[in-house]
């Protein structure tokens, strides 16, 4: 076969060393041979997921690390933004797919290299297409993205039936993200090791927002300030020198003109304070920090798909701000996780007889543990299916919208009762169980 | 710079260490890495800090913010004006009021600052429905101001290091505008006791017509602390025969607002090391986990690589053989630095497997890091590395060590 020609050729001889000979850090199963090289070059398939800052690094680190069969997808076309940073586009390449523009310059710059571009929302893909992978690298700047895939992989997981985890079962995700001088690289095996949802309290919440919503489609009182600091200032250069945060004229610039385009898309919240926050809060992706967490994570897909090294276990922190510093630590599996463990999710209701149902949605998008963002709610009373809320389907959200407003116990919702969540953060659904700490008597007096 | 050899490396650093020109060298085999930065001196101004807490000096209010803040009596207002109030106004009033009852002293002690707390948290509930109290926003900040913001900070001690330095202290016509500008600043320090303001407020609960208010008030009062220091800098130009646009006032201005980051590096020259580190490495060495090891198996494999013109490890059947000879060289190296520890021979194993290896990923971690190490020397902006970083991505764990 050609391939195996290729692994013994010269241009492998670095990566042949490590593959080769044993070494006292391998993984426990690591047998040093040839055979690695050839499954590297021939069988082995990767996902990334992301072709943004992250990914352009992660695809040229893959490829050059002798990975063939790589797969990416992103559903984002290239902004004129990008290109100082996302060195697989060029100019010309400005409104075309990342995915498909980023495979296509692999696959010409590395001999060999069969990149697969997917340029769709990852929540278009099936769990057949998941499968395939033996390891996905995701280089997202979105929380729920990766809750999304998460939770994907943790629903591939297979156990028999002593609910023993089948090994084979499992696909590694090494997640990277950025933000600034900081990052952060961790590798999740579902099922054995924490989950994304089991230390979902270490994401802050989001503050970027992409240019195009920007431009087309602002929806937050944010994205009318982004548009003004981005684009109208330098278009009008109102006081010829740049943006600055601390000068109160030039907040109240920004805070006028991005009152009025507010105005326009009827949008309420433009105040002063929301502009100083918006203008000051910019975290700028940051080119070598990309480098150094794709690099991470590039090195991790390597040892797990080698076992060449023992993988990270599990979390690492980057930041160069001061010198450069890293730390690595165990992240712990919650053994109540809403995903990667298969209970249902006791929450305490204090007095159902006055909590809403809106009450409880909101608990569901504000407590850390479940942090969701549109929550569909069913449920089953006496054997018969009843939808309590489904925001996402117009007729059924115009149906089920009463209930909103009514109690738990109007509602018919009793204690201990199940229900199931459906939410965009997770690809499976979500079995919460109420707990009311009042009891029936007392309720009824 | 990756993997140089020693004989060349050495003269190399002595010429650019005398030239004061910084040297990156970094080294990546297998799954280790190594940068070193050689820089003779270097200065920063802006170095960006995380969390840094906010300057009021409500202790020493100057007589616009005196005038203003005593505006507002806190106690006068109706509802719905106090849930708008500035933080900065109520910690003000009480941080009087606690004065008033204390002989003129503000709160030094943690009980002490606990007690202007409580005469915050005591007038701020509000009456909401149910008789449930709750405590606005605004005066909930003005608890947190009062932890550690009421108050002028001392001056930081990397900042009073270089107002003592001798090149702040003994100008010649040589001196750069950076240690012009400290010997200014050195001035004002003395004469006032603090460090220029900020001149930028924290966003805060408040309504914007008064926060702006605040805001410029502050604002301008930098500015003239800055403009004060600007003409001490001219008149300092002046003295020495420099010529007068030596400085101009927005680097001042700079200067000024980042007073209390400023921070001085005095590196050490990489060829030295290869004598001895400065750094006693006895400690580091006593601990087997340390990463310092890997450093002295750098040391070790360069001098390989210089006797032997390879790499240990680099032939398939040499590995073996490698082993032993890299563990003489290191320990005659550790010897000949006057250290008697023995280093875990699988580390010495795990760097001879790689037979000199270059893994793509691991050059391009370190690849980012130089770069962001270079733009910061070329920018004076953030602290860069003092001087020695390992990372050793075999555990994905990294270190630095000042040599
Ligand atoms: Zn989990």
């Amino acid at each position: 076969m050609e391939e195996c020609k290729e692994s013994s050729q010269k241009k492998w001889t670095h990566l042949r060393k490590v593959l080769e000979r044993p070494g006292p850090f391998s993984h426990p199963e690591f047998e040093p041979s040839p055979d690695i090289l050839d499954f590297i070059l021939s069988t082995c398939k990767i996902l990334i997921v992301g072709a943004g800052g992250l990914g352009c690094e992660l695809l040229k680190d893959l490829a050059m690390m002798g990975f063939k069969h790589i797969h990416i997808i992103d559903m984002d076309t290239i902004d004129l933004s990008n290109l100082n940073r996302q060195f697989l586009f060029r100019l010309k390449d400005v409104g075309f797919s990342k995915a498909e523009v980023a495979a296509d310059f692999v696959n010409k710059r590395i001999q060999g290299c069969q990149v697969v571009p997917h340029c769709c929302m990852i929540q278009e893909k099936n769990p057949q297409f998941y499968r395939q992978f033996h390891v996905i690298a995701c280089g997202l700047d979105s929380i729920s993205a990766r809750r999304w895939i998460n939770g994907m992989l943790v629903s591939l997981l297979e156990y028999d039936e002593n609910d023993v985890l089948d090994q084979s079962s499992i696909i590694p995700l090494v997640d990277g993200g950025t933000e600034g001088f900081k990052g952060n690289a961790r590798v999740i095996l579902p099922g054995m090791t924490a989950c994304v949802e089991c230390t979902l309290d270490l994401y802050p919440p989001q503050v970027t927002y992409p240019l195009c919503t920007i431009a087309n489609t602002p929806r937050l009182p944010e994205h009318c300030v982004e548009y003004v600091k981005m684009v109208q200032w330098s278009k009008e250069n109102p006081f010829g020198v740049p943006l600055d945060g601390d000068d109160a004229q030039h907040l109240t610039w920004v805070h006028e003109k991005a009152s009025e385009r507010a105005n326009q898309f009827n949008i309420q919240g433009v105040t002063f304070r929301l502009v100083q926050g918006v203008v000051k809060n910019i975290i700028p992706a940051v080119a070598s920090t990309n480098a150094v967490i794709a690099g991470v994570c590039a090195t991790e897909v390597f040892k797990l798909a080698t076992s060449c090294c023992t993988p990270l276990n599990n979390f690492m922190v980057f930041n160069d701000i001061d010198g450069i510093y890293t730390y690595t630590y165990e992240a712990e599996k919650k053994e109540n996780c809403t995903v990667c463990s298969n209970i249902p999710h006791p929450v305490t209701i204090e007095d159902p007889s006055k909590m809403k149902l809106k009450d409880l949605i909101q608990f569901l998008c504000e407590n850390p543990k479940f942090q969701m963002k549109n929550p569909g709610l069913t449920t089953n009373i006496d054997g018969k299916s009843k939808t309590l809320y489904i925001p996402t389907i117009d007729v059924i959200e115009a149906r089920t919208r009463p209930n909103l407003s009514k109690t738990l116990l109007e509602l018919g919702l009793s204690d201990g009762q199940q229900i199931i969540v459906a939410d965009t953060t997770t690809p499976t659904s979500v079995i919460l169980k109420l707990v009311y700490s009042i009891s029936d008597i007392e309720m009824k007096t | 710079m990756r993997n140089v050899l020693e004989r060349v490396l050495i003269p190399l650093s002595k010429h650019l260490w005398e030239c004061e020109v910084p040297l990156l060298v970094c080294q990546s085999i297998g799954f280790l890495g190594y940068i070193r930065l050689q820089i003779k001196e270097h200065t920063v101004i802006e170095a960006h800090p995380d969390n840094e807490s906010p300057d009021l000096r409500l202790d020493q209010p100057w007589p616009a913010l005196n005038d203003y803040l005593n505006s507002i009596d806190i106690e006068q207002l109706d509802q719905k004006e106090k849930s708008h109030v500035p933080p900065v106004a109520i910690l003000h009033y009480y941080l009087n009021k606690y004065k008033d009852s204390h002989d003129g002293n503000v709160p030094q002690k943690r009980s002490e600052r606990e007690q202007l707390q409580q005469m915050i948290k005591d007038s701020g509930h509000s009456e909401e429905g149910n008789n449930r109290f709750i405590l606005e926003e605004n005066f909930e900040q003005a608890i947190h101001y009062a932890n550690t913001c009421a108050t002028t900070k001392p001056i930081p001690d990397h900042v009073q290091t270089i107002l003592d330095d001798d090149c702040c202290v003994k100008l010649t016509q040589n001196s750069s505008s950076f240690w012009i500008m400290c010997s200014a600043l050195r001035e004002m320090v003395q004469a006032e006791g603090a460090l220029p303001l900020k001149g930028t407020l924290p966003d805060m609960a408040a309504d914007t017509q008064s926060y702006i208010t605040l805001q410029n008030i502050y604002q301008k009062q930098a500015q003239n602390q800055a403009e004060s220091i600007y003409r001490r800098a001219l008149e300092i130009i002046r003295n020495l025969g420099l010529p007068q646009d030596s400085i101009t006032e927005s680097e001042v201005k700079y200067f000024c607002k980042h007073s209390s980051e400023l921070h001085l590096i005095r590196g050490s020259c990489l060829a030295d090391e290869y004598q001895k580190t400065s750094l006693d490495l006895t400690s580091y060495l006593e601990d087997p986990d340390s990463l310092i090891f890997y450093y002295v198996i750098l040391r070790g494999l360069e001098r390989f690589l210089s006797e032997f013109n390879a790499y240990p490890g680099q032939l398939d059947d040499q590995v073996e053989p490698d082993i032993l000879k890299l563990k003489g060289i290191i320990n005659k190296l550790l010897n000949e630095w006057g250290y008697s520890h023995v280093l875990r021979d699988e580390r010495v194993h795990e760097v001879c497997r790689y037979g000199g290896a270059e893994l793509h990923s691991v050059s391009s971690i370190l690849g980012g890091c130089a770069a962001q190490e270079v733009i910061k020397v070329i920018t004076h902006q953030y602290k860069p590395l003092v001087n020695t970083f390992i990372y050793d991505l075999i555990n994905s764990t990294s270190a630095t060590f000042c040599l």
